[in-house]
């Protein structure tokens, strides 16, 4: 059944339009994760669900209600809305017990019940023998912890979450993203997650929402969005990649057969929007993990020579020079078998693993990959 | 970073301060108290800026205007020709500037070396020093002349009676009723001014700019030079300008010491043109350039303090080098720190307390001089001034709640929402302080004195100046109290189901307890003894603590200003301990302030108690 429904949602502050016409429906029980770089509006459109901020234009409904829209405005204490914020928001002169019942007692439920549904929260977060604890008391996964037993003790109709993991070192984070997934599960709790860290949104989500400036760029299971980024933008988000100009050699069967800068094909699935035709000029996302080398003569067919190989331990990174390329193609191998710099070798892809972007060639810049995207600034109202 | 709320064309009714913007919203909504840009705050806005015209904008206003003002009510420049007229006027203003300049260089001689011997140096007790100089600001300054009158008056004071029969000198050595007199007292009185900034710029400078000096090879002196002091120059300068402005518009040191002299400064001849028949026209004409002065003095001191200090002095808490004192240094900076002590607070509030327990003043002191409670009883049993006690006890807390009120309304709009306008309001709210208590009491008496107000000699004439001139303090308080407390906090809470009304008490109120706290008693304690502003506005019927002592100074009885003197100050001492008890002690509170992690405000959280 649908549960959100965002239509139109459109945000400016002062002259920068922060968020840009988001459409988005939402199912009961889905954990949907917003991803994007910095400063594309993840936030703002958090906040416009919860009610801390008005959109400009556009309409959130809740099942059948209007939360805003027209004249419509529904303040956030009625909008049955847990938020779990980046900075925990803990209030700083209530206990762990106080912060957690607050929900309750502002509900008026009665001192029992109260007391029942805090113990049950804090028991789901494990956090049962710090009840009395004040939260400069606590480690920073315990802190979190409690921020999420207090947004859970409601019982919310949505859970919203804001980079809640992004102020624990690398380990908890991990620990509790899987915490998060268990706890969303077993609840069957509707949750909006907001992040800009790839393996959390990936990881997390049943749906994945990628926005860029404001927009909503694509959308769909994270297998999906991982395999078939619609732009060179959507797999940079996901993860490190290799963005290359290609030139179809043939279509058919549902895939498309193409060919890299010095003659190495590649085999992608065919793209949804529109056939393509023969000779034509594309890009592609190949994932550095699917980039296969194979040692060669030198004075090969391709050219392709080993420049880096960075030893991490259950793996090498590669990075290959192929003549006609300006960047180097970067590349994954096995830690056994290393190769070296200045080995000449062929490169191959694995069938069907790399996308054919949306974008024409020469629009993105073939220059290098980040892992993990820039940030970029707002764009001017153009 | 200022912000427009709203720029997009399609939302409906950006008003012309490019506040709220949801006209739209219904009005049972707007009640609900949904927070950005509605009705509710519209019309806390209209509240806030209505009582900041009443208590300060009109006022000072009617001063300008009451300047230009002829006999028939025209405009006209011919009142400034009172200036070349009478001498008095310009005599007075001559009189200011100078005690003002004497007292800036008192300041300097003793608030410097004070504070490099606390500072830099391992000088023994150098925490008491520290703290006794916040206390000294903390006490009376006209309680404090009152006590040199009784040490160094040329006829009985104690002082020079001493000297005069140590070392059989035919007359008094010393005249405290002499503008020497006043600039000593109010040195005493002001050199925390030059010590409290000069010793956190010294406190605050990066060590590794002197090491870096001292092992290019250059000497102490040097480093002192060219390292030290141009860092600490801007602090030093402020902090002049600070002790400038105050000593030339102070009214109590001067109008105690001056009186029998006839000296006048400007806030004294103010007030002897306000008495009957008042000369408002004479009053404004000197007030104006007056208030033009000290607003550019005051904008030079905030540019000093507001853009060095962040540049160059790094934040980094090194370990700073303290200069070694050999035997003869630490005898000479106790000695002279001690002496800084005894003059500043001992032996005047001593003196006074002494004086509350004489018989007679005419006799020395001894033990068939001796009464403990005569002076005391006799100061409680006049009605005018346990009346005078309540007045001042009514007005000091009524203008505390309304000044926090005030100013949590003012810290509200800053922090919680947007508007263009919102910027002027942290002006605004310090304002008064550059308005001398005369020239604000001036303004008052124009402003409300007559019908249609009507409120001459009232209280409520006493309490709109009162709550006027605690709204800068009050303002700094609550308003760094309220920027340590983010608006997720508070949002946490409405997503929870609480409204706004219930947010305010349960989470923000609570979270902002130390700063009401510590900003309404130290309001209670200033407003309580005030005498700048009341000594223009009171009246016979509606007397405050500070007036009457003022009047009992004038009548030379001593014995009773002993006795009261003690009476405020012990109420100004309860108060301050009180607080400081308040402040420290609250479980689960102040000092249980984790929430951000990094960006905690309250970082410095120690154990939990
Ligand atoms: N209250 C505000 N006033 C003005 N500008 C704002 C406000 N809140 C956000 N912005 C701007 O809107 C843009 C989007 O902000 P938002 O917080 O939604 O980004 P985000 O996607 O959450 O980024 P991050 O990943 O860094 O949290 C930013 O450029 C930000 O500067
Ligand atoms: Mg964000």
């Amino acid at each position: 059944m649908t549960h959100l429904v965002m239509s139109g949602l459109t945000k400016s502050f002062g002259t920068a339009r922060v968020v840009d016409g988001v459409d988005l429906s939402i199912e009961e029980g889905e954990a949907v994760v917003l991803l994007g770089p910095s400063g594309c509006g993840k936030t703002t459109c958090l906040r416009m669900i919860a009610g801390f901020e008005r959109p400009d234009a556009g309409e959130i409904r809740l099942r059948d209600e209007v939360l805003v829209g027209g004249r419509t405005f529904v303040p956030p204490e009625r909008r049955r809305m847990s938020v779990v914020f980046q900075s925990y928001a803990l209030w700083p002169h209530l206990s762990v017990r106080e912060n957690v019942g607050y929900g309750p007692t502002t509900a008026k439920v009665g001192r029992a019940e109260v007391r029942r549904r805090t113990d049950e929260a804090l028991a789901m977060v494990q956090l049962d023998g710090l009840a009395d604890r004040y939260a400069h008391q606590l480690s920073g996964g315990q802190q979190q912890r409690v921020a999420l037993a207090r947004a859970l003790v409601n019982d919310p109709a949505l859970l919203l979450l804001d980079e809640p993991l992004s102020n624990l070192d690398t380990r908890l984070r991990e620990e509790m993203r899987s915490e998060v997934k268990r706890i969303q599960r077993s609840l069957g709790v509707t949750m909006v997650y907001v992040t800009h860290d790839q393996a959390e949104a990936l990881s997390l989500a049943d749906r994945l929402v990628v926005m860029h400036d404001g927009r909503i760029v694509q959308v769909g299971s994270p297998e999906d969005v991982y395999r078939r980024p619609r732009t060179g933008f959507v797999a940079r988000a996901l993860g490190a990649t290799n963005v290359l100009p290609a030139t179809v050699r043939g279509t058919g069967g549902g895939s498309v057969a193409l060919e890299l800068p010095g003659g190495v094909p590649v085999e992608a699935e065919a793209p949804a929007d529109g056939p393509l035709g023969e000779g034509q000029a594309v890009m592609v996302s190949v994932r550095p993990g699917d980039v296969r080398l194979t040692p060669a003569d030198p004075g090969h067919a391709s050219g392709a020579v080993v420049r880096e190989a960075l030893f991490f331990g259950d793996h090498v990174q590669y990075s290959v020079e192929l003549p006609g390329l300006a960047e180097p193609i970067k590349a994954t191998g096995p830690s056994v078998g290393r190769l070296q710099p200045g080995q000449p070798v062929s490169l191959g892809v694995d069938r069907g693993a790399a996308a054919v972007l949306g974008d024409r060639p020469g629009t993105t810049a073939t220059g290098h990959v980040p892992a993990v995207p820039a940030p970029v600034p707002g764009r001017s109202a153009a | 970073m200022a912000l427009t709320s709203s720029a997009a064309p399609a939302a409906s009714g950006t008003d012309a301060a490019g506040a709220p913007r949801d006209t739209g919203t219904p009005a049972r909504e707007r009640r609900r108290g949904q927070r950005r840009g509605t009705g509710f705050e519209q019309a806390m806005r209209a509240v806030w800026v209505i009582a900041i015209v009443a208590l300060i904008g009109y006022p000072v206003a009617q001063v300008f205007g009451q300047s230009f003002v002829a006999d028939d009510g025209g405009f006209t420049l011919g009142n400034y020709g009172l200036l070349a007229s009478e001498p008095r006027l310009v005599e007075a203003i001559l009189n200011s500037l100078w005690i003002a300049s004497g007292t800036v260089v008192g300041s300097l001689l003793l608030g410097l070396p004070v504070a490099w011997f606390a500072v830099r140096t391992d000088l023994p007790f150098r925490r008491f020093f520290r703290g006794t100089a916040v206390l000294t600001f903390a006490a009376p300054s006209f309680i404090a002349a009152l006590g040199w009158i009784l040490l160094l008056g040329p006829r009985n004071g104690l002082l020079n009676t001493t000297l005069m029969s140590l070392f059989g000198l035919e007359s008094a050595p010393f005249n405290i009723f002499s503008p020497w007199g006043i600039i000593f007292v109010l040195s005493l009185f002001l050199y925390p001014l030059v010590f409290l900034p000069v010793s956190a710029a010294l406190g605050g400078i990066d060590p590794a700019l002197e090491h870096a000096a001292a092992s290019l090879g250059a000497s102490r002196a040097r480093v002192l030079r060219t390292v030290t002091f141009p860092v600490i120059a801007p602090a030093l300068i402020a902090g002049s300008i600070l002790v400038f402005v105050s000593a030339a518009v102070i009214f109590g040191p001067v109008a105690i010491l001056g009186a029998p002299t006839g000296f006048q400064t400007i806030p004294t001849v103010l007030l002897s043109l306000m008495q009957f028949p008042p000369r408002i026209e004479a009053a404004a004409v000197i007030s104006v350039p007056i208030l033009v002065i000290i607003a550019g003095l005051l904008l030079v001191q905030r540019r000093l303090v507001g853009g060095k200090k962040f540049t160059v002095i790094g934040g980094k808490p090194g370990r700073q080098e303290l200069t070694h004192l050999g035997p003869a240094g630490r005898v000479a900076g106790l000695a002279f720190c001690t002496l800084v002590v005894v003059l500043s607070i001992v032996l005047p509030f001593g003196i006074l307390l002494a004086t509350s327990f004489r018989e007679a003043l005419g006799r020395p002191f001894g033990a068939d001089n001796f009464t403990l409670t005569g002076n005391y009883e006799q100061v409680f049993s006049q009605p005018l001034i346990t009346a005078a006690m309540g007045n001042s006890f009514f007005l000091a807390v009524a203008a505390t709640v309304l000044a926090l009120a005030l100013a949590l309304l003012a810290s509200w709009l800053v922090h919680r929402t947007k508007a263009r306008s919102n910027a002027v309001i942290a002006p605004a709210m310090a304002a008064p302080l550059a308005f001398p208590g005369a020239v604000l009491g001036i303004g008052l008496i124009i402003a409300y004195a007559a019908p249609p107000f009507g409120l001459g000699g009232s209280l409520t004439i006493l309490l709109i100046a009162y709550v006027g001139s605690a709204l800068p303090l009050t303002f700094a308080y609550v308003h760094a109290g309220m920027g340590q407390i983010g608006a997720e906090v508070e949002e946490a809470s409405r997503s929870l189901g609480a409204s706004w009304a219930r947010t305010w008490r349960r989470i923000t109120v609570p979270l902002l307890r130390p700063s009401l706290l510590a900003a309404g008693l130290l309001n209670f304690v200033l407003l309580f003894r005030e005498l700048e502003m009341s000594v223009f506005l009171y009246t016979g019927a509606n007397p405050t603590i500070a007036t009457v002592l003022y009047n009992l100074s004038n009548e030379s009885l001593y014995q009773r200003v002993g006795a009261l003197s003690v009476v405020i100050l012990l109420i100004n001492i309860v108060v301050a301990v009180v607080a400081m008890r308040l402040l420290d002690h609250r479980p689960g509170e102040s000092r249980h302030r984790r929430t951000t992690p990094g960006t905690d405000p309250y970082a410095s959280s120690e154990e939990a108690a």
